[in-house]
């Protein structure tokens, strides 16, 4: 549609820009509330083509800023609700919803390979950290965003630029020592943690991470059924009350006796019959300084049930949600016991959740919460407003335009190599839908794409929002130092022996592999003095495809051949670390014409060496120092949302550079199309400070690296 | 349960009482561009009470391009119209009206049409009428905001005449413990906790709060130095060295605490120089904005307050400390009794001027005065004194050490050469002629001559118009754009030529297009200093924002 609607885009964005936009096709991750906004934007953007993933279904706590949801949609997936809403106003836009999680294998490298441009409007670190590694291997250019309350983030990942490994922070999930949630809490914090974890191991199916798993034994043997079997919830629910609060306390308190541990005050055991005499609950509000929590004798404001999720139950009240939820989720919702995982939005769960740990922080002295509270801190809970999510995908989308004119310059570069004869390697056109041959990597450091900050202004700021340019990534980022090598094969029905053989010690010259697919050994090289039978896992004969590995599937090749001397471990007894990359294995009948079948896109790089001591952080502010980069109030420890802007860093790299990437207006030079936007090139620091720290003191805790909106 | 609240995220934000400000909100939007709408659909979404959209246009299609609130099928009829009908969609709790006049007649015929609102919003009104409307703004007492975007640049503008806020949410706050200034039953608590005494067991020894800790250092200190807190290097040492006296185990959390927060106790009790002067204001009261009532009314009540007591009402709250419960609880009722007393003295003198019985001579009488000519503070409708709400003044006491007030400027100060803050202005151009990247100020010039242009000319810059869109007219809009740009330097004591021409060809170049893109970052950031300026919660932005969308920075600057 070039159409009257579009004349004034068409207009800023010049011929040839406009022309990329209406054939370039985009991958949103994620349709909460900054992809709502981001969808809305790229449709007005000028996009045609997008596919969106979003794995939730809406929730009535999400109408306050998803505005592509209405209250009838609750319960529905998020991504088909969000195509359909912005195709009715706009029909002509090419968009696919997919109901999934991103992680899945059919989302895999070869579906990320159709994109142009990827854009996260996602909610955990786990994903955003996938997302980045896909985008790694597939050399796709990813856009990143992240708000919490008022404040926001912007980052431009790709190419020659910071991945989001590289600044992520090292510590990325507030985790707690396990004897502090086990047996020595003493922040409300430690008994909500333990709280959900109790949670998980009642009514779900708790991992290995799940901190109290050994107990689900001891749990089980609380069990009380009736004469015909059938479990009698609430007998079950005081059993477990009095192993949990009284049993169990009780003996941690002789094992701090016998520890002669005398900094700490012994716990205090509670019995059901004990907790239901305890009612004054001293309804303290300990610690509790939100502004949402502080009203106390509100009686004419806002809503009502609000401010009664605010008061902080009592002892009593305690037991009796603590038996309810239990009971309830036994009589009434027995079917999901065994499956569930908390969720801040089952009430039920909040109610199991806000009891328990308050019964146990009961036991160990420490001040109880309000349901309100302990539904922030278990659901890591941001709070999320409109306003903010709208600034955010508004930079998200002034970048991709950005990201979309590098592109072009890459693209021109590589037609002017075509024309001069530089071939693909093995000769072979790559494949038809992949959208560049990623021979070249998209250059972005010296484009007119900023990491954006948007702070929480105060009068002594100058800026409400820092643009600031990108930097060369981390020499030593596990993520992006060594991209995965890539290979084509004809079809996942090669067998493993041929692979290994041809492709792996052959073309990729690893001389004595041993392979790993999800982390699982898929082939394991065997020394000609080995013993025939002894440990030999591998199937030769057996296919790819029959062990799991699908077309765009990334593989994990170590050498054993060739190793660095590390300090040894229980683990690692030799002392040795292999030599290892990662290798994205295609599937494309099309190479069946190369020489050999396989074509290799990509040689390997190995990853770097494990670290050793780090060196001193350069001097020169301006070069990248590959530290940490935290808010100037770290010492406070709180757990901080936003890397920090570099202080002192530069928005003006290398002014040449600059200029010939972007080229000013009425420049000529390498400009992609007849109307560049302005670029300036100074080249002084910023004067802008760091951005503050998260916002603090309202119960929100934000947990992840990069900041969430769910 | 919380999640049968959609507002659930937001309340953890702005409290309920940011929710009930919201919700009493009247919204006037004198545009319905995508500006316009962007901006709107931040406020229905939270849930403000009432939405009015003035504008006589009607949807052309080239709105279908940028304005995600108009359809097909409205093409032809009233953009406020069918802005408004799309917009409520999105909320079913907010109410609202549209009104298809042109904002200019509307200043003409029946400026008393905005008396109604709590703010007003002008999304790329003309110079001259947003001019007029922010006049109005002033003499009705309504916070004001003024929206411009051409292509990739914008600029939002607030304006209130007096903007007061409790909560301004600093997060630098330390809170209020008056460890230096302890009151009496701080202090003979404090005193009471024998730390040195053997009959007190590890458990509590560890467990004394650090408060505990700093007072009963400092009241050693003081004994030793005529009652003066530490201030050399050397004293603070000394200081630090009576705390370590009381340890009995460097593995005692608590007095890792007090170390930690030992600064606290070197800082004399002061009142921040912006709040007293607040307080100065308070004492004479008639005159003030009537919609600030309640705030100047408790803001004289607690002036008082610190007159007779030489500080401010008592926070109240204690942060999370390593402490036995009794010690915590203890602690926490000391804090708590004395703020509920500190608010109490501040009730009653509240009471006393609203029902005119204060000893005062003249005050109360003209706090009567300024009530009973206001239309209401708290949900009253007759002329008689009314109430203030006790929450608001518990609130007011908590926060008393870091209220704020704001009184903007109209933004006929703002554009006559002799009232312009020219320095603030020359400063900003300073930094850009040491460094491109480190001000905005060039985009305010251009975009001011921008307007002087349209002014003029009767049309915008670059705008095709029914003459054929030639690079030679192109030529001559950059060119007479040049000259309003020297005028404008000029009448700002700037060097004539000191917007780069390359801003004006890109200004040039956007030929007046809005862009989506830019719509939703200014409506995103126009929504949040709305939400600012109805909860009177946070600093709102001082005055105005300039966006450079080409490489997104947003900087502050007051004009
Ligand atoms: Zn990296």
């Amino acid at each position: 549609m070039t159409s009257r609607r579009e004349a004034h885009l068409k207009e800023a964005l010049g011929d040839d820009l406009y022309a990329r936009v209406k054939r370039s096709r985009l991958l949103v991750v994620g349709a909460g509330g900054i992809g709502c906004e981001l969808l809305k934007n790229l449709v007005l953007a000028g996009f045609d083509d997008i596919d969106i993933i979003d794995l939730d279904t809406i929730d009535v706590s999400n109408l306050n800023r998803q505005f592509l949801f209405r209250k009838h949609h609750v319960g529905q997936p998020k991504s088909t609700v969000a195509k359909e809403s912005v195709a009715s106003f706009s029909p002509h836009t090419r968009i696919q919803a997919h109901l999934g999680n991103i992680m899945e294998p059919r989302f895999a490298c070869r579906y990320f390979s159709q994109f142009d441009v990827v854009l996260n409007a996602l909610d955990n670190a786990k994903a955003r950290s996938y997302v980045n590694s896909i985008c790694i291997a597939t050399e796709r250019p990813l856009i990143e965003s992240g708000t919490t309350g008022f404040k926001g983030q912007v980052r431009v990942i790709g190419g020659d630029v910071e991945c989001y490994e590289c600044q992520v922070q090292t510590n990325t999930e507030q985790t707690f020592a396990v004897c502090t949630i086990r047996s020595t809490p003493d922040r409300p914090e430690h008994c909500v943690q333990w709280a959900k974890y109790l949670y998980e191991l009642m009514f779900g199916d708790p991992n290995d991470d799940n901190l109290l798993a050994d107990l689900k034994h001891e749990l089980k043997q609380e069990e009380h059924s009736d004469h015909n079997g059938k479990l009698v919830a609430d007998r079950f629910a005081e059993n477990i009350f009095n192993k949990l609060f009284k049993k169990d306390i009780e003996q941690n308190r002789e094992l701090q006796d016998m520890a002669k541990n005398f900094f700490r005050p012994p716990p205090i055991p509670l019995s059901l019959d004990g907790a239901m005499r305890l009612t004054d609950g001293n309804g303290n509000i300990h610690g509790a300084n939100g502004n949402a929590s502080s009203s106390s004798s509100t009686t004419n404001a806002g809503t009502p049930a609000a401010i009664a999720e605010q008061k902080v139950w009592s002892v009593h009240e305690c037991a009796q949600k603590f038996i309810g939820a239990i009971t309830t989720m036994y009589n009434e919702r027995g079917d999901e016991v065994g499956t569930l995982q908390f969720s801040k939005e089952d009430p039920i769960a909040v109610d199991f959740v806000a009891a328990a740990s308050n019964l146990r922080s009961h036991n160990f002295h420490i001040a109880k919460k309000s349901r309100w509270d302990v539904q922030s801190i278990a659901g890591r809970i941001v709070p999320a407003i409109a306003t903010t999510n709208a600034i955010v995908a508004g930079l998200q989308t002034v970048n991709l335009y950005h990201v979309l004119e590098q592109v072009m310059l890459q693209e021109k570069k590589e037609e002017k190599q075509a024309a001069n004869g530089t071939t693909h390697t093995n000769g072979v056109a790559p494949h038809s839908d992949d959208k560049r041959s990623g021979t070249q990597q998209i250059s972005l450091i010296n484009s007119k794409c900023r990491n954006a900050w948007l702070q929480l202004w105060d009068s002594k700021q100058s800026k409400l929002v820092i643009g600031e340019r990108l930097s060369a990534p981390r020499p030593d980022c596990v993520a992006c130092s060594s991209p995965p090598a890539r290979v084509t094969i004809t079809d996942m029905d090669w067998t493993i022996g041929d692979f290994v053989a041809t492709v792996i010690q052959g073309a990729l010259q690893v001389k004595e592999p041993v392979v790993y697919f999800n982390n699982d050994p898929i082939w394991q090289h065997q020394y000609d003095d080995e013993e025939d039978d002894m440990d030999d896992d591998n199937c030769p004969e057996m296919s790819l495809s029959g062990r799991g590995l699908y077309d765009g599937c990334i593989i994990d090749i170590n050498d054993l051949s060739d190793w660095t001397p590390v300090e040894p471990t229980d683990d690692n007894p030799m002392g040795k670390e292999y030599k290892s990359f990662n290798c994205v294995v295609f599937a494309d009948v099309s190479v069946g014409s190369c020489p050999k079948g396989f074509r290799i896109d990509r040689p390997p790089k190995f990853k770097p060496p494990p670290p050793t001591p780090a060196p001193p952080a350069a001097e020169n502010g301006s070069t990248p120092t590959g530290g940490v980069k935290r808010p100037r109030d770290e010492a406070n420890g709180e757990a901080s949302g936003l890397p920090a802007a570099k202080k002192g860093k530069s928005d003006s790299a290398s002014s040449s550079a600059a200029a010939a990437a972007g080229g000013g207006v009425g420049e000529g030079g390498e400009s992609v199309h007849d109307a560049i936007m302005i670029d300036d090139d100074g080249d002084h620091s910023y004067k802008a400070a760091v951005p503050a720290k998260p916002h603090q003191g309202e119960g929100d805790t934000v947990a992840d690296a990069m900041v969430v909106d769910d | 349960m919380a999640t049968d609240d959609k507002y659930d995220r937001q309340l953890r934000m702005w409290g309920p009482h940011g929710q009930k400000a919201l919700a009493e909100a009247s919204v006037c939007c004198v545009g319905s561009n995508a500006i316009a709408t962007e901006t709107l659909k931040n406020l229905v979404l939270p849930g403000v009470a009432h939405l009015t959209i003035v504008d006589e246009a009607v949807v052309e299609s080239a709105d279908l391009g940028q304005n995600f609130f108009v359809e097909m099928q409205d093409v032809g009829h009233s953009r406020a119209k069918a802005a408004l009908k799309h917009l409520l969609e999105l909320n079913p709790d907010v109410k609202g009206e549209a009104v298809q006049q042109s904002v200019t007649s509307l200043l003409e015929k029946d400026e008393g049409f905005f008396q109604q609102f709590t703010l007003i919003i002008a999304a790329q009104t003309p110079q001259r009428d947003a001019v007029a409307l922010c006049e109005l703004c002033h003499r009705y007492n309504k916070a004001f905001i003024h929206l411009r975007g051409v292509g990739f640049i914008g600029t939002i503008r607030l304006f209130a005449r007096e903007h007061a806020v409790i909560e301004t949410k600093n997060e630098s706050d330390f809170g209020d413990l008056r460890l230096t200034e302890p009151f009496k039953e701080l202090k003979s608590y404090a005193m009471s906790v024998d730390v040195s005494s053997s009959s007190m067991d590890e458990v509590k020894h560890a467990h004394v709060p650090y408060v505990v800790i700093l007072l009963k250092a400092l009241e050693q200190f003081r004994n030793n130095y005529n009652g003066r807190l530490p201030s050399t290097a050397e004293e603070k040492e000394t200081f630090k060295q009576f705390i370590l006296a009381m340890r009995r185990s460097d593995k005692e959390v608590n007095f890792d605490e007090a170390l930690k927060h030992m600064f606290k106790a070197f800082k004399a009790y002061t009142i921040d120089s912006s709040v007293k002067a607040i307080l100065d204001d308070a004492k004479s009261i008639s005159g003030h904005e009537p919609n600030n009532t309640a705030f100047w009314i408790v803001a004289k009540a607690v002036a008082q307050f610190e007159s007779a007591c030489g500080r401010l009402p008592l926070s109240g709250t204690l942060p999370d400390m390593t402490a036995d419960t009794d010690s915590f609880i203890k602690l926490q009722s000391i804090y708590r009794q004395r703020a509920e007393g500190d608010v109490a003295a501040v009730r009653a003198s509240v009471s006393s001027f609203l029902s005119g019985t204060d000893g005062d001579s003249g005050a109360g009488t003209a706090v009567m005065g300024v009530i009973n000519g206001m239309r209401d503070i708290n949900e009253t409708h007759h002329h008689h004194p009314t109430k203030i709400d006790d929450e608001y003044i518990q609130r007011f006491c908590k926060h008393a050490h870091s209220i704020a007030l704001f009184r903007y400027r109209t933004l006929a100060e703002e554009t006559k050469p002799d009232t312009a803050m020219k320095d603030n202005i020359r400063e900003s151009y300073d930094e850009f002629t040491a460094d491109e990247t480190s001000s905005e100020v060039p985009w305010y010039l251009a975009l001011a001559a921008w307007e002087v242009f349209r002014e003029e000319k009767g049309y915008v810059a670059g705008a095709k118009t029914d003459h054929d869109h030639s690079d030679d007219t192109l030529a001559g809009d950059v060119e007479a754009l040049k000259g309003c740009a020297r005028r404008v330097c000029t009448a700002l004591d700037l060097p004539a030529d000191a917007v780069p021409d390359k801003y004006l060809q890109e200004l040039v170049r956007y030929g007046g297009c809005e862009l989506h893109t830019t719509a939703s970052f200014l409506g995103g950031v126009a929504s949040q200093e709305a939400v600012k300026l109805i909860t009177k919660q946070w600093i709102p932005l001082q005055n105005t924002l300039i966006w450079n969308g080409l490489h997104s920075r947003g900087a502050v600057l007051e004009l």
